[in-house]
């Protein structure tokens, strides 16, 4: 385990606290002695992980697409701790398909949750900053704000959002001369947490990609970006190489990538149409982790030639 | 001028036809032969200018944030003509002004017009190419999409998240096999249409920024897409510049994009806060160009 910090009187409010990163981030915070405040749609489930943290925690359900729950979820962290010094837009969505196959209505939720949702928040929360003199803003992005991601264009549409508002937010903040307001970005690799289950699917495949990183490389960046603010951090070996060449060589990563993904997704066993959580949350899918380096291991073990993609982050992209 | 009718046949449909470039647009392509959809919000403009495009053209009021416009507007354009061989999704709007200062509802409807319109206009059109199995989709974005415009992070936003959209869809359809369906995207630079009365503003100041490029030059280069597809097209050298360098010393970039935009903006001349054309298009900004370039002039 990493040291412990003391973050005593740190007020720290995190969307999408009901699992994957957004959870992990939770739990370590108030672990370094933060006040949290947990922001889901799944009430039962923050409940449960502020008992869980104990009393500086604090459970408020938000839909992060509603901006009277955001409104809400300002409120609440203020009135309990007196003002928010970091605020992290976690909570985020996606969906696998065939643009063509994905309702509408589906798309027009996921912008409002991915991209709607982080506008909302970050409005809440810069204003709340400039009141203050001071504050941390954390998005959550995606090595697909860079990346074109084909059968997730729109899901990949809403990263490249996320990007281009956190960049402007940033110059924002700087030629306002703004300097101990701080707004960042995060740009994980496909990460094991349980977004697969929680994401729209109309592929017709299971969510199946590879290869994952861990969720605890992703909770350490995003809470060192407390202690150490940055404009931008790619993380896993994979983002930052697809971040890197697609700047120098645009088209061939962009096809590697893409056809890589294809190949992938094609070869993992077949899955029902879903909107996954996009109208509403799903039961499944509660930890920090998924289950998707378990999958990956079980399509090894069936011989799946693409064996080496599967397997090792080093070993395909950027021969 | 090349072949008169060059395009006689073809029919296409374009947004944001009430003014700018996407009026441009629709005057060349329909001197040039083509059946043209105008859509808009402005019902007056929009029929104006198709009674003089001449009888190829027809106009159907829409409002591309709402999807039952965008399927009436497919609607109408099949309807008429029966299939529709480009799709040019040209209509934004800008919202500029401190993040902080600008009302969510308004940051909201930037999103909606500029970003939902685009996913909008590519579902219908995409289907529609997808039973063709060939058209062409044009999707205007503009320099934002790769260096964020300061006091316009919403907008930035939503530009990048056209590049994002448009990307995605190219290599889709290249790799579900349409090798007849193109997806396109257009970065121009600052230019001189009226989207600067369209704006919502909230800087303070009248918006006059530049340098500022000649509509018609983006018109050319869309309509150069017609014949020659390309994924991108950066139009001036400023956007130019920007795709070069911003992608490799995007810092410096960025910071003399801003900072000079800055400037210009905090010396003209002040405005009062205003939400533009957001939510009701106004009767202002009805040519191809605007008046940014004798603005920029008399500024000196």
């Amino acid at each position: 385990m990493a040291l412990t910090k003391d973050r005593q009187g740190l007020t720290v409010v995190v969307t999408g606290a009901s699992s994957g990163f957004g959870r992990g981030i939770a739990q370590k915070l108030a672990a370094d002695g933060a006040n949290v405040v947990l922001a889901a749609r799944r009430t039962k489930l923050i409940d449960e992980l502020a008992i869980e943290l104990g009393g500086r925690a604090l459970a408020v359900t938000t839909d992060v697409s509603s901006e009277e729950d955001i409104a809400r979820l300002m409120a609440a962290a203020e009135s309990r701790f007196g003002k928010v010094d970091v605020w992290i837009n976690n909570a985020g969505l996606g969906i696998m398909g065939s643009f063509t196959d994905i309702p509408l209505n589906d798309m027009l939720r996921l912008v409002d949750i991915n991209l709607k949702g982080m506008i909302y928040g970050s409005h809440h929360a810069l204003r709340h900053f400039k009141e203050n003199g001071s504050g941390t803003l954390i998005n959550m992005s995606s090595f697909i704000s860079s990346v074109p991601l084909p059968f997730g264009a729109v899901y990949c549409a809403t990263k490249y959002g996320i990007a281009g508002l956190t960049a402007g937010l940033h110059l924002e903040m700087e030629l306002e001369g703004r300097k101990d307001i701080h707004v960042c970005m995060v740009h994980p690799w496909v990460t094991d947490t349980p977004w697969p289950e929680h994401s729209g699917n109309y592929s017709g495949h299971e969510i199946t990609l590879g290869p994952v990183d861990d969720p605890e490389t992703v909770i350490d960046a995003v809470i060192g970006l407390i202690d150490q603010p940055q404009e931008s951090v790619e993380i896993g070996s994979k983002s930052k190489a697809a971040i890197l060449s697609k700047h120098l060589i645009p088209v061939g990563t962009e096809k590697l990538n893409g056809i890589l993904l294809q190949e992938m997704l094609k070869s993992a066993p077949s899955a029902e149409k879903t909107s996954g959580s996009i109208h509403s949350p799903r039961f499944e899918g509660t930890q920090v982790s998924g289950n998707m380096r378990n999958r990956l291991k079980q399509q090894i073990g069936k011989g799946n030639s693409s064996k080496d993609r599967f397997t090792d982050g080093r070993n395909n992209h950027g021969k | 001028m090349a072949n008169e009718k060059k395009y006689a046949g073809l029919t296409i449909v374009i947004t944001g036809t009430s003014s700018g470039i996407g009026k441009g647009v629709a005057q060349q392509l329909a001197a040039q032969g083509a059946n043209v959809v105008l859509a808009a919000r402005r019902t007056k403009e929009i029929e104006a200018l198709a009674e003089a495009c001449g009888p190829n053209a027809i106009a159907v009021t829409t409002d591309v944030s709402r999807e039952e416009d965008v399927a009436k507007l497919f609607e109408t354009a099949m309807g008429v003509f029966s299939s529709i061989d480009v799709w040019i999704n040209n209509a934004g709007i800008g919202t500029y002004g401190s993040f902080t200062d600008t009302p969510l509802r308004d940051l909201n409807r930037t999103m909606e017009i500029n970003f939902l319109g685009t996913i909008y206009g590519s579902h219908y059109a995409l289907n529609q190419f997808k039973k063709q199995r060939y058209g062409t989709l044009i999707n205007v974005s503009s320099f934002a999409s790769k260096t964020p415009m300061p006091f316009g992070a919403a907008y930035t936003g939503s530009k990048y998240g056209i590049s994002g959209l448009s990307n995605g869809l190219y290599q889709e359809m290249r790799m579900d096999g349409f090798d007849d369906i193109h997806v396109c995207s257009v970065d121009p630079w600052v230019t001189d249409t009226p989207w600067t009365q369209h704006a919502g503003n909230y800087s303070g100041h009248e918006i006059i920024v530049g340098p500022a490029d000649d509509p018609q030059k983006v018109v050319g280069e869309i309509i150069g897409l017609i014949d020659n597809p390309k994924k991108v097209v950066e139009i001036g050298a400023k956007s130019k510049g920007i795709a070069a360098t911003g992608t490799l010393i995007p810092k410096t970039t960025k910071g003399l994009t801003g900072r000079s935009l800055l400037k210009m903006i905090q010396e003209a001349p002040p405005a009062p806060p205003t939400t533009g054309s957001l939510y009701e298009s106004g009767p202002e900004g009805t040519e191809v160009s605007g008046n940014l370039r004798e603005q920029l002039k008399a500024k000196g």
